[in-house]
């Protein structure tokens, strides 16, 4: 595909058809299946899709922590360093270093029963020849930057002292702790209040920006990735059905899930008169999923060629997705449904009529 | 409308506003609700006087962030544990002068939903005994047991032939939810309390679990009392909606009206931090700094002061009472910001609006 054809200089981050697989006692659960994408230094991408979809899975093959039944195929490339079977030597010196990950539970990163500092020292010290006095001045220098007061004496504290949001900085703090490339949040404002949640995103723009490190921002929330990224990918069934610059994929999804997932999503900005419109029946069983698109079982367009045949991936201009019947070519390649169309266009009045009538210029 | 002219006690006791005479189709009036902790700082005030009623077949949104003591009312109301101090006028009766044979069964006619469905639900009992156990308890006659559990599972859209024998761990997030909603609508209550019913749940299965308990709604005129984080959802599924801050609350009236003219600062925030799925909306105001102060010792006059931007002298000596800013609009700050469409006529306010 178009993979091979630009590469002017080495992206950051290159994933090329990468497969997780794990081999579960009811077969082979294909939790990534053939992802490809990359990202530009100083970029951010938002990998978004329900749970089980598969996003997780793909960030923690990207970080060297899948489950010990994955079995991992296909290539990712950090500045042209293979990760993909790399010899755990020479592979711990990436992953915590050259690449970093918060999580959505900041507790799962941080050891209660051990004081801040030397949560945040443990990294530098593993990873670079830093001595244990300036370590601890960085730890402090690094509470400080993500906005944490009284750094010096939070240093000093166990995990259980702080509250949630300022452990949450806590554990952006270690992921900074080596000057990471890559910046991994997975799903990292989920468990916050949405007033922390805010401070916490705007502190990772900003640190972003600063350093110029790649970040893939890992949520179920359209709302976070929305005004965050530079461009989207949407999983669904282990693969990435749709990717795009971040404006383009509000203003012209073109797959139907992203439509749907879209319609899902309950607004704050329209009256109560505007209901969330649910996505019918439930993800599908990776393990025993068919050929055809995943997502033909739930989805309102679906026909017989859905079900049996694979979607290619179709590329125009930096938007990629893998759909029979995409938004917006009802007119040029069938009858729309009768409920269809003013169904479809409904709940998202608010995202404008500019985004319906560009969408629907695509063809033309 | 469903808000009753509420205290807006001092941080140290009640100094209530008596709820008006109660017409027939109010259900529940809370009257100056406290529920107080022991801690080991001292005590804690999770929620330090509130009130409002519920009409009949209206559904009340609880908003706020955690700790602001919007789970703990919900559960003060069920008597789970009763409140320290404080009326819960359910149907006529105060459910807190009530105890044992008496208290079970009026809390019969309220029902609870819980966030995490999988542990609501006993792992090793099958569906039809989960859903039936109300019923069980309630005495009802065997005979009757087995079709009201079915049809009740048809409601909730689960076909009660293959899910009746099956156990919890076969069925997926939403559908235990699901299960949760028939478990508790078997009983046919008059109060559904639901805290946070949606928010373990994806985006696209949140939508159906909201349709269903509009369903619900509509179909047996059941009141509900919606504790959730997400105001999003909250705007979804609530006929009125009151805000909380740190065990009080601040703002409560009509769901349009709180959402599309906020006239505490607080909610104003709150509004703002909500991340808008357009990447042309950005935040609309300055981020709220700081986080929730400790309830132990909670700041002096208006709770929110320490976080408030237009907090003044006055928020911190004296505590604003709720009033009326609009017809059912009702908002306890010194300042409101009534400036929006339609709000302004109606302040009551003396001080002059701040914007």
């Amino acid at each position: 595909m178009e993979r091979n054809k630009d590469a002017p200089d080495v992206p950051l981050l290159d994933v090329r058809d990468l497969n997780v697989h794990l081999h579960t006692p009811r077969g082979v659960l294909k939790a990534v299946d053939g992802v490809s994408f990359r990202i530009g230094a100083g970029r951010t991408l938002g990998l978004v899709g329900e749970s089980g979809s598969g996003k997780s899975m793909l960030v923690r093959a990207l970080m060297g922590i899948s489950p010990p039944i994955a079995e991992i195929a296909g290539s990712v490339r950090l500045g042209g360093t293979e990760l993909v079977g790399l010899p755990r030597g020479q592979a711990r010196a990436i992953w915590g270093n050259r690449i970093a990950m918060v999580f959505q539970d900041p507790m799962t990163s941080l050891n209660p029963v051990v004081r801040i500092e030397r949560q945040l020292t443990e990294s530098m010290r593993e990873h670079t020849a830093i001595s244990r006095a300036d370590a601890k001045i960085r730890a402090v220098d690094l509470l400080e930057r993500v906005g944490i007061p009284e750094p010096r004496k939070r240093a000093r504290q166990y995990p259980h002292q702080l509250s949630g949001g300022m452990r949450q900085r806590v554990t952006i703090a270690m992921a900074l702790a080596c000057d990471p490339d890559l910046l991994i949040a997975d799903e990292a404002t989920t468990a916050l209040d949405v007033t922390v949640q805010r401070q916490i995103l705007d502190l990772l723009g900003e640190i972003q920006a600063d350093r110029g490190m790649g970040m893939i921002l890992v949520s179920h929330d359209l709302g976070v990735v929305a005004g965050r990224t530079d461009e989207i990918a949407v999983m669904y069934a282990g693969r990435i059905v749709e990717h795009a610059p971040t404006d383009d994929l509000f203003a012209h999804r073109r797959h139907r899930y992203t439509e749907a997932l879209l319609a899902a999503v309950p607004r704050l900005d329209v009256p109560r008169s505007h209901r969330p419109r649910p996505i019918p029946g439930t993800p599908p069983d990776l393990v025993t999923l068919g050929g055809g698109c995943a997502f033909a079982p739930r989805c309102t367009a679906a026909d017989t060629r859905c079900t049996a045949e694979h979607p290619a991936t179709a590329s125009e201009e930096g938007h990629r997705y893998a759909c029979h019947h995409p938004v917006g070519d009802e007119t040029a390649d069938r009858e729309p449904d009768a409920a269809g169309p003013p169904d479809t266009a409904a709940p998202h009045d608010s995202a404008g009529p500019a985004a319906t009538s560009t969408a629907e210029e695509v063809p033309a | 409308m469903t808000a009753e002219p509420a205290a807006t006690p001092a941080p140290a006791a009640s100094e209530a506003a008596a709820p008006m005479p109660a017409p027939d189709n109010v259900l529940l009036t809370v009257t100056d609700l406290v529920q107080r902790f022991r801690v080991p700082g001292g005590v804690l005030d999770a929620v330090a006087g509130v009130g409002f009623s519920l009409e009949r077949g209206r559904t009340l949104g609880l908003v706020g962030e955690s700790g602001c003591g919007k789970s703990t009312l919900a559960r003060a109301i069920l008597q789970l544990p009763g409140p320290t101090s404080g009326s819960v006028v359910f149907a006529g009766q105060d459910l807190t002068t009530l105890s044992g044979k008496r208290l079970r069964a009026v809390r019969r006619r309220i029902q609870m939903v819980f966030q995490d469905p999988v542990s609501a639900l006993n792992p090793r009992r099958r569906i039809k005994d989960i859903v039936a156990e109300g019923l069980v308890i309630a005495g009802v006659p065997q005979a009757e047991i087995g079709p009201r559990v079915a049809a009740v599972l048809r409601k909730v859209g689960l076909d009660p032939e293959s899910v009746s024998d099956r156990r919890p761990h076969e069925f997926s997030g939403g559908q235990c939810q699901r299960i949760a909603i028939a478990r508790a609508m078997v009983v046919d209550p008059d109060l559904l309390i639901c805290d946070e019913p949606v928010a373990s749940l994806d985006v696209s299965v949140q939508a159906q679990v909201l349709d269903l308990l509009d369903e619900m709604k509509a179909s047996t005129g059941v009141s509900m009392i919606f504790v959730a984080h997400d105001l999003a959802v909250v705007r979804n599924i609530s006929d009125d909606v009151a805000v909380m801050y740190l065990g009080l609350i601040c703002e409560i009236g009509d769901t349009d009206a709180v959402y599309d003219t906020p006239a505490h600062p607080y909610t104003r925030a709150l509004l703002d931090a909500v991340p808008a799925p357009n990447p042309q909306a950005g935040h609309a105001g300055p981020a709220l700094a700081g986080e929730i102060p400790s309830p132990v010792n909670p700041p002096s006059g208006c709770r929110f002061r320490t976080r408030c931007p237009l907090a003044s002298p006055r928020c911190a000596s004296e505590v604003p009472a709720l009033r009326e800013v609009a017809r059912g609009h009702r908002v306890a700050c010194h300042f409101p910001l009534v400036g929006g469409v339609g709000g302004a006529e109606d302040a009551v306010s003396g001080e002059a609006p701040v914007s």
